[in-house]
């Protein structure tokens, strides 16, 4: 299993506990959002534009779709700032 | 009559000005109290008239409304979504009651324009739609307070929202009421609603209809010779409609029954209303309900304190009872006028005045014009309980609807 970052990880809790109420004791890096935290589709759109605005990417919408677990957001939001720092397609952050 | 096809009313809610519960609304009618003030946010944003009646909600965190589900909130949704919270826990009703394909959704609304000062915000912030997110598509539909109380009550008949201009909500508790009679539906949970930002009443605002009486609380004085245009409002009113049969099977409190809705359409102008669609509207609510005009003692007017309209409205009255007609006030007076919200909202106020026996004042009338021909227009409360009341609603295109109201009796 890969090593987890705590700094991105941190950001996503909050992210989670703000915008869909859920309770941090639950939030373990293996729960899975939609199965155990009962989001829907209409959640994940919100979950990624919220992520985005927060850490000034843009996600690839594809890679997106393959989030399950808390791991799956963090190395989502990792993938996307490192792809959008070589291709300097992050927008800048209002 | 069978017990199927008389209709009662056996839950109301309401979020208005003149308070947030249906004793502290009825408190306020019989007192002639009235929240309108002056907005300077209007101002700045270059109304011609900055007045609006006011709401007071309080702390909503007793009724756990969860942020995702705020998210898909209009203004107008809002107010929907607690005031259907309230009405259920204020009648003492189980809301499992409502679940069900015998339950519908009936609501009027004709606006949803405060989410778009965001949506706009946002597009240009980030220059892509996709930073929209999920909640704008609901939040920007008409229908967002019939799609919000769907999932949240659980009923599966008929979901839809009315759109009818000023005559929204009269048209949606009609045609609630209508599908009760007809055997389609055993229950329908039916209201108005109203958003209140400034974005929703500018461009009302620039037809130059709202009222520049620089007293606020005097500004709104439907059929006064003084009266100058309306003061807008806004909130939430539910009403929950039954057939006598399941309201007494299910031993819920009746408030009043529901004896007769008619409709009908001037077919000529846009915002100039003809008189006589009013006039035909009302004599076919009475051919339909089986009464005479005398047999009514309270009509509850659509009067809006527009010069031109509460004329046209006065003479109708005028042409069908004549000068001894029942008495007539505008509770407009005192709530501005609630537009999409207004025709459930004066049901209830008008349900109010059976309930606690009493007739409400047109606050600040004083007299009609000279040359008018003259109405019994009350400025006092009146003590005494009315038995059988007209409600009048009208709308931009000319759309009408009238609801006939009476004490219930078993």
């Amino acid at each position: 299993m890969n090593r987890i970052n705590n700094e991105i990880l941190e950001k996503v809790l909050q992210v989670l506990e703000e915008e869909f109420e859920l309770e941090r004791d639950q939030l373990t890096p293996d729960v899975n959002l939609f199965e155990d935290m009962e989001l829907d589709s209409l959640d994940a759109v919100d979950l990624i534009v919220a992520l985005e605005k927060l850490f000034g990417i843009r996600a690839e919408e594809e890679r997106a779709k393959e989030i399950r677990t808390i791991r799956d957001v963090v190395s989502f939001v990792e993938f996307s700032l490192n792809q959008n720092s070589k291709s300097k397609r992050a927008f800048s952050k209002p | 009559m069978s017990k199927s096809l008389r209709v009662v009313v056996t839950g109301i809610g309401i979020t208005s000005s003149l308070g947030n519960t249906f004793e502290e609304v009825s408190d306020s009618l019989e007192k002639g109290y009235s929240r309108i003030v002056s907005n300077p946010q209007r101002k700045e944003k270059g109304f011609r008239s900055s007045l609006c009646s006011e709401l007071s909600i309080p702390d909503d965190k007793k009724y756990k409304l969860k942020r995702r589900t705020k998210k898909y909130l209009s203004e107008a949704a809002y107010y929907s979504v607690l005031t259907w919270l309230k009405t259920i826990d204020e009648c003492q009703l189980n809301p499992e009651d409502f679940m069900g394909s015998r339950v519908g959704i009936v609501v009027g609304n004709d606006s949803t324009a405060g989410p778009l000062i965001e949506l706009i915000k946002t597009l240009e912030e980030y220059k892509e739609t996709h930073f929209l997110g999920a909640g704008m598509v609901i939040k920007t539909m008409t229908s967002c307070c019939s799609m919000n109380l769907g999932p949240l009550i659980g009923a599966q008949g008929i979901n839809i929202t009315l759109s009818a201009a000023c005559a929204s909500s009269s048209h949606a508790v009609g045609y609630g009421y209508s599908l009760i009679r007809s055997g389609l539906q055993d229950a329908i949970v039916t209201g108005g609603f109203q958003e209140m930002n400034w974005l929703s009443m500018a461009s009302f605002d620039a037809l130059g209809a709202f009222s520049k009486n620089e007293e606020p609380l005097l500004a709104s004085r439907p059929f006064d010779h003084k009266r100058d245009g309306l003061v807008p409002g806004g909130g939430g009113a539910i009403l929950i409609l039954e057939s006598l049969e399941r309201a007494e099977r299910l031993n819920h409190k009746i408030y009043g029954e529901i004896v007769g809705y008619s409709f009908s359409s001037d077919g000529s102008h846009l915002t100039v209303p003809s008189g006589s669609g009013a006039e035909e509207c009302m004599r076919s609510l009475f051919e339909q309900a089986k009464v005479k005009p005398l047999d009514i003692d309270y009509l509850n007017a659509h009067a809006t304190s527009t010069p031109l309209g509460d004329q046209v409205e006065a003479g109708v009255i005028h042409r069908i009872f004549g000068s001894n007609g029942p008495v007539v006030s505008s509770t407009k007076s005192m709530t501005g006028h609630e537009c999409w919200m207004s025709g459930a909202s004066e049901i209830i106020y008008s349900l109010a005045m059976i309930k606690n026996g009493f007739i409400a004042p047109n606050i600040n009338f004083e007299q009609q014009e000279e040359d008018a021909l003259k109405i019994n227009i009350i400025n006092k409360t009146l003590h005494q309980k009315p038995q059988l009341i007209l409600s009048n609603s009208f709308g931009f295109g000319g759309t009408n609807a009238c609801i006939l109201l009476k004490d219930f009796q078993e």
